[in-house]
Formats: structure tokens, sequence, C-alpha cells
């Protein structure tokens, strides 16, 4: 199971790759400090908290839905916990950190307390078959 | 490829760079407005107050507009670095693109080849007049649009364990885009669900998980949504349900689309008129063996078809919350076009999913020369966008600034950009004065305003109205909602009381532009009127003394 996540991250890391090439081809006379920067704050404020997030789907759902679905929903999740929290005065600089932050770690845990489950139904279910 | 041809497509105008020193692809007030209202928040930190320029120099009016927009471009906008709006554009395109592929999705589940055959139409909401909804600045349609299909989606898969939780976040993000696509999304919501209960297909289990959502999705928005309900409920959101013939857009500058418009101005001539009926008849067809096939549910031809429904409701009043779908109709189409190409291709020979990819490649690749790089330009000059920015930069917050003709910068939302109350000359009046060949002691200044109701803050959670368009010295925050905002949007004024004058040397309409300079040169005549910036095209004036007469 770990060596599936490594491998979609990897997938993930292949993407960022070429979203940078696509983006250095249409921008080609912007510098390649911005167009990096650009690729790296598209990844981490909607594409990476979504796909992460909708990892816990990952049985249902293959790799392009969670992509698409998941950039979707990660600017769901940023624009909407990151308008709340303007409100109550937290600024955007500090937003974009804490927002993609937690959707990471959020989504990292949900999937290490599914695989929790998974791996103990395995076990109980090893214990009760016969020899 | 599909991603880089639509994104090359779509920011064609950004001439292939990412930072600008002015705005370019806006044409329009909307855009203006949004990229202006995203500038200061990202300055300010956060999405809440309006603009002072927008709301008659108030720091305390909350922003009424939906603020997703507003938050994900100036969260963009804070990390890149970008301008406001180069974010604001840059974001609105990548809206449009994923609205693009959630429909590719949502066909995709129901079938891979005709999802990918559906693919390259999409790039045709960069061809006219279908690009207005960009070129115009309807940035908040395009946010709205995003998450209603995001929905839709959702709802789809509303079985899987928390997908409710997923929901209510795409139907708050709806809530807080555009508001209008929160209520098609709930039609929808409602006619499938009576569709399930027609076919005996229904579980509460989806309600207990829709009431979840819904939940969840108010909590979330309730802050928007209050403001919401409070200025363009209250103050009546200029819609009335009532059967029409007029859609009313080409009164506010949209073109007009019809059904008839599918297909042209891809290309000229005879290709161009080949390609237009390819295009309408592969949609038809698609239409037809959809009909013929009734039986075989389809969600993706249901959404298709609510997506065009939407449309027609300008029928009922709903003018340009319901036109603005048009503007996607290559989008919810594209199901048809895929399904009527795959399905006359498949009686042809046995079609592959690697032959869809093959044809779309060639499809796309035709589409792209036709559609990429037809908008250009900008209607903000760089030096008056220079003098905008001087004005930001080195003139008191709460001054005036009173501008007289200014060519192209006629929309008056160019102006927030000065960061400072404007007033711009009534054009009409001014003609007038032009004709009389004189100059006069009074000329008709109209206001620089965005917001049509002024929402304030009583309290941490309680909010009220304030009365005026321009702030006044003891105002206060209004409990009952006051009717329509006070004070003169236009005045008539004193020319020799004027603080600060802009004039544009040269313009569209040359006698303006020498009235302009006339009256310029007289004022200039006094020892205490001074000019403080020049460039090529612009001349800003400052009174030391205001009242003094100036004219003789």
């Amino acid at each position: 199971m770990n060596k599936e996540i490594k491998d979609e991250l990897i997938r993930v890391g292949i993407l960022f790759l070429i979203a940078t090439i696509i983006l250095k081809i249409i921008f080609y006379k912007q510098d390649l400090f911005t167009i990096i920067k650009t690729s790296l704050s598209l990844f981490w404020l909607f594409v990476l908290p979504g796909f992460i997030l909708m990892y816990y789907w990952r049985e249902k759902f293959d790799f392009i839905t969670r992509l698409i679905i998941g950039t979707t929903l990660g600017m769901a999740v940023i624009g909407v916990i990151g308008y709340n929290l303007g409100i109550l005065g937290i600024n955007l600089t500090i937003q974009s950190i804490i927002i993609p932050a937690l959707c990471i770690a959020l989504g990292l845990f949900l999937l290490s307390k599914k695989q929790g489950n998974q791996n103990s139904q395995n076990k109980s279910s090893d214990n009760g078959s016969p020899e | 490829m599909f991603i880089a041809v639509f994104l090359f497509t779509g920011l064609s105008v950004f001439e292939n760079q990412l930072k600008h020193e002015v705005p370019l692809g806006y044409f329009a007030s909307d855009a203006f407005f949004h990229a202006a209202e995203t500038g200061y928040m990202s300055e300010q930190g956060r999405v809440k107050y309006a603009s002072p320029a927008v709301v008659g120099g108030n720091r305390d009016v909350l922003d009424i507009h939906p603020p997703l927009l507003f938050e994900t471009s100036g969260l963009f906008m804070t990390i890149t670095g970008l301008a406001g709006y180069d974010a604001v554009y840059f974001t609105s395109a990548l809206f449009l693109l994923l609205t693009a592929l959630l429909m590719y999705s949502i066909i995709r589940e129901f079938n891979k080849s005709i999802a990918i055959l559906s693919l390259p139409l999409t790039i045709l909401v960069f061809a006219f007049p279908f690009n207005n909804s960009m070129n115009l600045g309807q940035f908040l349609f395009i946010a709205g649009a995003i998450f209603m299909l995001a929905m839709i989606w959702s709802v789809k898969h509303l079985k899987e364990k928390k997908m409710w939780i997923v929901l209510g976040f795409f139907a708050s993000a709806t809530a807080i885009a555009h508001q209008p696509e929160l209520i098609y999304a709930a039609l929808f919501i409602i006619a499938l669900l009576a569709f399930r209960l027609y076919k005996k297909d229904f579980e509460i289990k989806t309600i207990k998980a829709l009431a979840a959502a819904g939940i969840l999705a108010i909590i979330l928005s309730l802050y928007s949504l209050r403001i919401f309900l409070m200025s363009w409920v209250t103050g009546g959101t200029g819609a009335t349900l009532s059967f029409t013939t007029d859609a009313g857009v080409v009164g506010r500058g949209f073109t007009e689309i019809t059904l008839m418009t599918l297909g042209q101005n891809i290309y000229d001539g005879a290709v161009g008129t080949i390609i237009s009926i390819l295009i309408r008849l592969l949609i038809i067809a698609g239409i037809v063996f959809t009909i013929i096939q009734a039986k075989k549910r389809n969600y993706a031809t249901a959404t298709g078809i609510f997506g065009v429904v939407i449309s027609f409701l300008i029928y009922v009043g709903l003018e340009k919350r319901a036109f603005a779908h048009r503007w996607l109709w290559y989008i919810y189409l594209s199901v048809f076009l895929g399904i009527g190409l795959y399905t006359l291709l498949n009686r042809i020979v046995k079609w592959k999913t690697t032959y869809s990819v093959a044809l779309a490649i060639i499809v796309l690749l035709i589409f792209f020369p036709a559609v990429s790089g037809k908008t250009k330009g900008t209607i903000m000059d760089s030096y008056n966008w220079e003098a905008l920015q001087w004005i930001s930069n080195n003139v008191e917050e709460k001054a005036v600034v009173h501008y007289f003709y200014v060519g192209n910068l006629e929309q008056s939302s160019t102006l927030y950009f000065s960061d400072r109350v404007s007033r711009l000359i009534v054009y009409d009046y001014y003609i007038d004065a032009l004709r009389t060949g004189q100059i006069h002691k009074n000329y008709s200044f109209g206001l620089a305003y965005g917001y049509v109701q002024y929402v304030c803050e009583r309290g941490p959670l309680s909010f009220g109205y304030y009365e005026y368009y321009e702030k006044q010295s003891n105002q206060s925050c209004l409990k009952e909602f006051p009717g329509l905002l006070k004070g003169e949007l236009q005045q008539n004024t004193n020319i020799c009381d004027i603080k600060y004058y802009y004039f544009n040397k040269a313009g569209r309409i040359e006698q303006l532009a020498q009235y302009n300079m006339a009256i310029r040169d007289l004022l200039l005549k006094n020892s205490w009127i001074k000019e403080i910036y020049s460039n090529p095209l612009v001349s800003i004036l400052k009174n030391e003394n205001p009242g003094a007469d100036c004219l003789e």
C-alpha cells in the first residue's frame, strides 16, 4: 500500500514537472524563476491539498478523476476556509501556508487511519482462518 | 496536451508573459472592478472590506460580492507575487479549464472514448462571442459554474462514504462564488431526486447525506450569505420572475447568442461554413442517439441538457444570470458531439479509445489556430495606468480626484486603480458645454462607485447600512435598510473648488481633448494651481487654494 502511495506521489511530481514545462512554453518570455514559483503555487494551493484529500476514495476513483476533482476540491477548500479565516483576521500569507498544510496533513491522517483499519481487519481474518 | 492547448488559447492575450505592466485582456468595467478589489484586498491581507475607491471613501464597507474569486486570486497573488489583474485573469482561465475537465470527468464515467472526443469542442469557449465571459470580466459567473458542475458530480457519488463532506464544500464554494449557480445546482438535485422517486430508485440515506452537506455548506458560507441577503436580496438583484422574450443582455453590452451561433467565428469562408455545419450536425446526431437510447440512463447527457436549459431561463426573467450559461454551451453540448461522433464512427469501424485520442488531437489542432490569439490588448493604456498608479502613491488618501475627458477610460471602474475617490465628468453635459465654445464655471461630475448598498458592521455579528454614497463625517451604521443610497451621484461642481484635476491631452474624440487642454491652460494661469504630474497623455493639476476664483 505504501508503494502505491509512493507511486502516486511520483506521478504527481511528474505532473508538476510537466505543468512547469507547459507554463514555460505558454509564457516563454517570462523568467524561469517566476514560472517555477507559479507552478509550485498552483500545486501547493490547489492541486496537492485536494488530491491528497481525494485519496480517501482511491479505490473508487482513478488517478485522473481524483486529480481533476481533487484540484477543484482544493480550490473550494482553500477558498471557503480561507475566506472564513480572513473574517477572523488571519491574513492571506498565513492562510496560504496553513490551509494547504492542514489539508495535506488531514488527508494523510485519514489515509493512515483507513490503512490501520484495513490492516487490523486483515489480521483478524488471518487469525480466524483455519490452518 | 489538452490542458496545454486550452491554457495557451485562454491566456494568449497575455502575450506569452505572466507579469505585465498594465492589465491585459481587460475590456469592460466588471473586469477592472474584480482586479481592483482583489488587489486592494490582497494588500489588506484579507477578503472582507471593499476598496474605499469603490465605495465613496469608506474604509469599513463590507464587500457584498461573492468572495471566492477574490480569495483564491488573492492567495495566488500573495504567493506568486503577480499583480492582482494578472492573478484574477489567470485564475479565471484556470476555472474555465476546470469547468471543461469536470464535464469531461462526468462524461468519462459514462464512456471514456466519448469523453475524449468531446474535449476539443470545449476550447471553443474562447471563440467569439462565447469568449464574452472572459473578455467582459464575468469572472464571478465562471467561478460559480465550476463549483455548480462539481456539485453535480459529487451528488452522483453521494453513496460513497463521507462524500457529503465534499458536496458540502462544493456547495459552500458555489454559495460564495456566485449565488445563482447554487440555486441552479439545487434545482438539478431536486429534479434528480424526483426522477429517482419516479424510478423507485430512491433511498432515505441520500436525503440524510444531502441534509448533512447542506448544513455544512450553510455553516461555511453563513457570513457571506448573510451579507448577500442584506445587500442583493434586500436591495434587489435586478431580476424579476416574469415571462419575457428578451434577455435584456444586448443592452448590457453582451453579444446575443442563439443556437445558430454555434460553430460560427471559427474559420472564415467555405472551411468555416463546413466546420460550423459539422459541429451542429454532430451535436444534433448526439441528441438523436441519446433520445433513441433513452433507456440507458445517462448522467452526462442529463448534465449537458441541464446546462443548456438554464440558459433558456431568460424567458422567465432571469436575464443575464441565465444568459451567462450560453457562454458555456460548448462545454455542456460537448457530450452530444462526443456521442454523435462516437456512434457514427463506431458504425464504420470498431472504434477504440486510441482512435479517439488520435482524432481528438487532430480536432484540437484544427480548432486551436482558429481561436488562439484572437483576443489582444486592453482598453487601459500605459500612460493612464502610470498616472493612476502615481495618484495611488502620491495623493493623500482622502483626496477626491476629478477626471475630465479620459478617452478610453470612460468605464469608471478603471479609475478604482487610483485608490482614491474619483469623480468623472458627465460626458453628455461636457459635450454640450464644448458646443457653447466657452469654458464654464460649473461642470457635472459623477461619482465612480461600484456598490448599490453599503453594508457595515454594527457589532461582531451584527450588520447595518450606510446611507450615503460618499463617506460622511458623522455617519452611523443604521440597523434598518434605508433604501437606495443617498447623496449626489452627479454633482454640479464649481471648477475652482476642485483640488485635483486629471486631463487626457489626446483621445478618441479630439475636440474633447482640446477642450480639456483649454480648461487646463486657463487653470494654470493661476499661481496656486500647478501641474504636479505629466506624461505624454496625462496632465494632473493641484489646486492649493480651492474656492478662490480661478477663471479670471
